[in-house]
């Protein structure tokens, strides 16, 4: 597998304060990836960096590209970011203009334009809403269009901050699909940052950001079998979650089951 | 103190609405036009017919305050103004007021060292606790909170359980909207409204432990329940009905 991302001993301060004390890791190509870590551990801020808003040192690449000043263009052309907790988090009023925009914004053909948006609107199912004021939309269609906005351009890297913790199990595990079948067609690396445990269960790797320095990191397995470690350092363990967990430790079931129904045909199977 | 609805109607969205809510207590309100009923509790809309009694308030003017992680919105640009702004919104002059904002900010796991930042260099959980202060800092008699815990880790949600705690021991009325597993583990009350109307009120876990009812009405059903219930029915294993994920997994171990 090829690497898309990579942050090499990443060190950031502001106001006096230590954010990140050598922090590195990196993200295979075409995979889904969340950050998580307890509130305030830095990840907005390291979403921020990576899409070159705050400023950094020279040892973040994506597709070999380094973040600096003078390839910030080319480099901010391989990402689309979302930052769904930001009150601007959409800049335009209904759902077609904000598709639109980004390819406006990038100088795209009207032919283009036209073609990508039928596109986008039917791998995110979203074409009973494009009239729509983006108001009216619910939270789950808001995070369609957001996302859809974001990936539009088709970058290399999605990165996105905040964007599953509002909408249900469900609905995530919906996204993801519809994220697939993009990283089929276009190939895509997403990262996330999220404070819900349930939303990184389909992820490829995980990485547990705390005390300024990635303390874990792994696919979801190996980051849940430090549950402790996890509930120790703030994080809110989700109760399917922690049941699952507590009867694997007693060989009750085998996996995380976040569904009721499916927990108990698997413990009395 | 109590706020009771005696046969409340409200256009076409609310018929025949009957409930009361205590202080002392956490009432938990969940289905269908909540944003109804909470605007009559706070009086922004007024009922079509039906009387909302108060009884127990020591003012006539019922001071309500409503928390919402989706309106987090600031007026100034800096933690010191909005505090200003909000002192002079509820015209407190006593500088001897000051201790009593530290002292709670500190209570709320918010530093000191805040009070010397702009509102943009908050983080996202800083900037919804530093709400939450705004807003409970002043006296209120009921408040509404809504999807409390949103992005809270487990340590700012141990806060804020125990801030409510205080509340119910200093007979504030409150009110929360969640999803139905938190107000499982939370609420001491509920009401549940579908259909224009009160469906169930009660204890909460007397309501919520009524699977059946709740699977026929089409309401949510918190997961230790439904793992009783469905364990019952499915597998003839019966099962207590738990409010802790320790206490559900050793009654499964005796069954497996």
């Amino acid at each position: 597998m090829t690497r898309i991302l990579s942050v090499k001993n990443l060190d950031y301060s502001y106001d006096d304060k230590l954010i990140f004390d050598n922090l590195s890791f990196f993200i295979e190509k075409n995979t889904i990836n969340s950050i998580i870590g307890p509130n305030n551990c830095g990840k907005t801020t390291l979403i921020r960096i990576l899409c070159g808003i705050l400023r950094s040192q020279d040892n973040i690449y994506i597709d070999g590209i380094p973040l600096t000043k003078e390839t910030l263009r080319e480099y901010s052309l391989q990402i689309g970011s979302v930052f769904f907790k930001d009150r601007n988090k959409f800049l335009c009023e209904d759902v077609m203009s904000e598709l639109v925009f980004p390819l406006e914004n990038l100088c795209f053909s009207k032919d283009e334009i036209t073609i990508r948006l039928k596109e986008i609107l039917d791998i995110f199912d979203i074409n009973d809403i494009r009239k729509k004021k983006i108001k009216e939309l619910s939270k789950f269609e808001q995070v369609k269009v957001a996302l859809a906005s974001s990936l539009i351009h088709r970058p290399k890297v999605l990165l996105l901050d905040d964007i599953f913790d509002e909408i249900s199990y469900q609905e995530y595990c919906e996204i993801i699909s519809i994220i697939k079948k993009i990283i089929d067609k276009y190939g895509i690396t997403v990262l996330f940052t999220t404070n819900d445990l349930e939303k990184i269960l389909l992820c490829n790797k995980v990485i547990f950001i705390n005390k300024n320095k990635v303390e874990l990191e792994g696919n979801v397995n190996q980051i849940l079998e430090h549950d402790n470690i996890l509930a120790r350092e703030g994080m809110n363990i989700p109760l399917m979650i922690d049941l699952s967990l507590k009867l694997k430790f007693y060989n009750l079931v085998d996996d995380v089951i976040m569904d009721v129904s499916g927990m108990v045909e698997e413990l009395w199977k | 103190m109590e706020i009771i609805f005696k046969n409340v109607n409200y256009k076409k969205k609310l018929l025949d609405i009957n409930f009361e809510v205590s202080s002392g207590e956490l009432n938990a309100i969940y289905g269908e036009n909540l944003s109804y009923i909470e605007g009559l509790i706070t009086k922004k809309i007024k009922p079509t017919s039906g009387e909302i009694v108060y009884l127990g308030f020591k003012r006539k003017k019922i001071k309500s305050v409503v928390v919402d992680p989706s309106m987090v919105n600031f007026f100034t640009t800096n933690v010191k103004s909005e505090i200003n702004f909000y002192c002079k919104k509820n015209k407190i002059k006593d500088k001897s007021f000051k201790i009593y904002i530290e002292e709670y900010m500190q209570s709320l796991g918010l530093a000191k060292s805040i009070l010397n930042k702009k509102i943009s260099q908050l983080s996202s959980s800083e900037k919804y606790m530093f709400y939450f202060f705004l807003k409970t800092l002043f006296n209120f008699d009921t408040i509404i909170l809504k999807d409390v815990f949103s992005n809270l880790d487990r340590n700012n949600r141990k806060i804020i359980i125990s801030l409510i705690d205080k509340m119910k021991q200093k007979n504030k009325i409150i009110i929360i909207d969640d999803k139905i597993d938190i107000l499982y583990d939370i609420s001491d009350k509920i009401i549940i409204f579908k259909d224009n109307t009160v469906l169930l009120k009660g204890n909460t876990k007397d309501i919520l432990t009524d699977v059946e009812i709740l699977i026929n009405n089409n309401i949510d059903v918190p997961k230790l329940p439904l793992l009783t219930y469905l364990a019952k029915i499915k597998k003839n294993i019966k099962l207590f009905y738990h409010y802790d994920v320790r206490d559900i997994i050793k009654d499964i171990y005796k069954h497996v």
